[in-house]
């Protein structure tokens, strides 16, 4: 395996988790998934569709997130928003980052102070 | 248009566990379709399902960790290759078979039955034998290769573009049903046997006369001579059609081809030898004259020269029916060939 190839193996590894995160933090308002998908990008948040789509119905199926379809228009789709159990999760995962952000932050601090 | 999202999601989904693909699909469509502008072209279309890239990756995206022996994401292409494995080793393996048992049961000397079921139990057990064989050794082969990643490391090198898409899908024309060709098959080499046979004079022609069952000689030696060439060359291209049919399974050029070689091969051969003025024994043709057939009608009918009608008949069968096999095989390949580029 050559140093890109792992590189890219850490960095998809260090991204999974936080995908979820930004998922759920932000479908506390009903939202489709290609809607959902520019809304992430443009706040700079590296996501693909073949990333974004497997993901919402993983949730789901997880019992993290609830859809429905809305039929209303010509074309149908599929409106996913946050469930009662995906709330307390993302609440614990948030408390989580926040946390762990502390703790690199004073990682990053003293491997500084040692230079 | 359409098409290429069709055979995108199709691809997609084949991948994927049985419960899960309608669902799937529905939500891949409406997707593609958010993604796509209005009025969109098949520019348009071709770049979206770039951006959603290699429906291999995505499949492997949409499944839920499960553990198969055989997972989905391979289950197609390991179905694909038993379905042509199995069948041509196995029909290969049975020819070969008849083949030995043929050779074997020239130097018995016991009667026709036992001939027969020795070669048929010979073709049989080797055939068997060998499509078990391939079969144990290809899930072995698939389970291997998944365990070890060498099939996702495999998908994973090649770049994906869209002509990767499947061109068919199931219910786009019409297949050549694999039991047809095997029957096909096995009825031509069976068929064909029987007269070598009887070519070899390994097979008696057996009649009632006067009371007493007694083996009838009909046809000339140098026209049993050249029937063992015939149908020698009758048996191989007949084998070879139907080996066409069990590969393409569908109605495409090779197989055209191969139907009208055997067809017009054949079509000349059995004329050639129905034809032959040398074809009966005298001692046979004076045998129909002089037989009492019970009916007035029919004895007139042998003495003059029935026999010759009768033959003349058969002729026009002949090229009656290969007329028909060859208009029937231009027809559905040229079916198949129009419905594949609209």
């Amino acid at each position: 395996m050559s140093e890109s190839e792992q590189l890219h193996g850490y960095i998809t590894e260090l991204r999974r988790g936080a995908l979820t995160l930004a998922v759920l933090g932000s479908l506390t308002k009903p939202c489709y998934g290609y809607a959902l998908l520019q809304s992430l990008q443009q706040k700079q948040i590296l996501i693909e569709a073949n990333t974004l789509y497997p993901l919402l119905r993983r949730l789901e199926a997880q019992g993290l997130l609830q859809s429905d379809w809305d039929t209303a228009e010509s074309r149908p789709r599929k409106y996913y928003s946050i469930s009662e159990k995906g709330k307390e999760i993302y609440q614990g995962l948030l408390a989580e980052w926040n946390s762990m952000q502390q703790s690199m932050k004073a990682v990053f601090r003293r491997e500084n102070d040692n230079e | 248009m359409n098409n290429l999202i069709d055979r995108y999601v199709y691809d997609v989904i084949r991948r994927l566990p049985e419960h899960e693909r309608a669902d799937v699909e529905k939500e891949l469509r409406a997707n593609i379709f958010d993604m796509l502008p209005e009025d969109a072209d098949e520019q348009d279309i071709a770049a979206v399902l770039s951006e959603l890239g290699s429906p291999f990756y995505l499949a492997n995206q949409y499944r839920q960790p499960q553990r198969y022996l055989i997972s989905p994401a391979v289950y197609n292409d390991y179905l694909r290759v038993l379905k042509h494995l199995v069948p041509i080793v196995g029909a290969l393996v049975f020819v070969i078979g008849v083949f030995v048992g043929i050779m074997e049961s020239l130097d018995f000397e016991n009667g026709l039955a036992y001939r027969i079921s020795h070669i048929l139990s010979q073709g049989f057990s080797l055939g068997f034998s060998a499509a078990f064989y391939m079969l144990f050794w290809t899930t072995v082969g698939f389970v291997i290769a998944e365990r070890t990643g060498a099939y996702n490391g495999l998908q994973k090198h090649r770049e994906w573009k869209i002509s990767d898409l499947p061109e068919q899908m199931p219910g786009s024309g019409k297949r050549i049903p694999l039991s047809d060709s095997i029957a096909e098959l096995i009825v031509t080499l069976v068929f064909c046997g029987t007269i070598i046979l009887y070519c070899f004079n390994a097979f008696p022609f057996l009649l009632i006369r006067n009371g007493a069952l007694e083996n009838f000689h009909i046809f000339n030696a140098a026209a049993l001579n050249f029937g063992k060439l015939a149908f020698s060359v009758i048996a191989v291209l007949g084998s070879v059609e139907a080996l066409m049919k069990i590969i393409f399974r569908r109605w495409t050029l090779p197989v055209l081809l191969a139907t009208l070689a055997n067809s017009l091969v054949s079509m000349g051969f059995l004329l050639h030898i129905f034809n032959r003025p040398d074809l009966l024994l005298p001692e046979f043709v004076t045998y129909v004259k002089t037989a009492e057939w019970g009916n007035a009608d029919i004895e007139r009918f042998f003495v003059q020269d029935g026999l010759q009608v009768i033959l003349l008949l058969v002729c026009v069968l002949v090229v009656l029916v290969s007329l028909l096999e060859i208009g029937l095989a231009v027809y559905k390949t040229v079916f198949q060939y129009r419905r594949k580029k609209t």
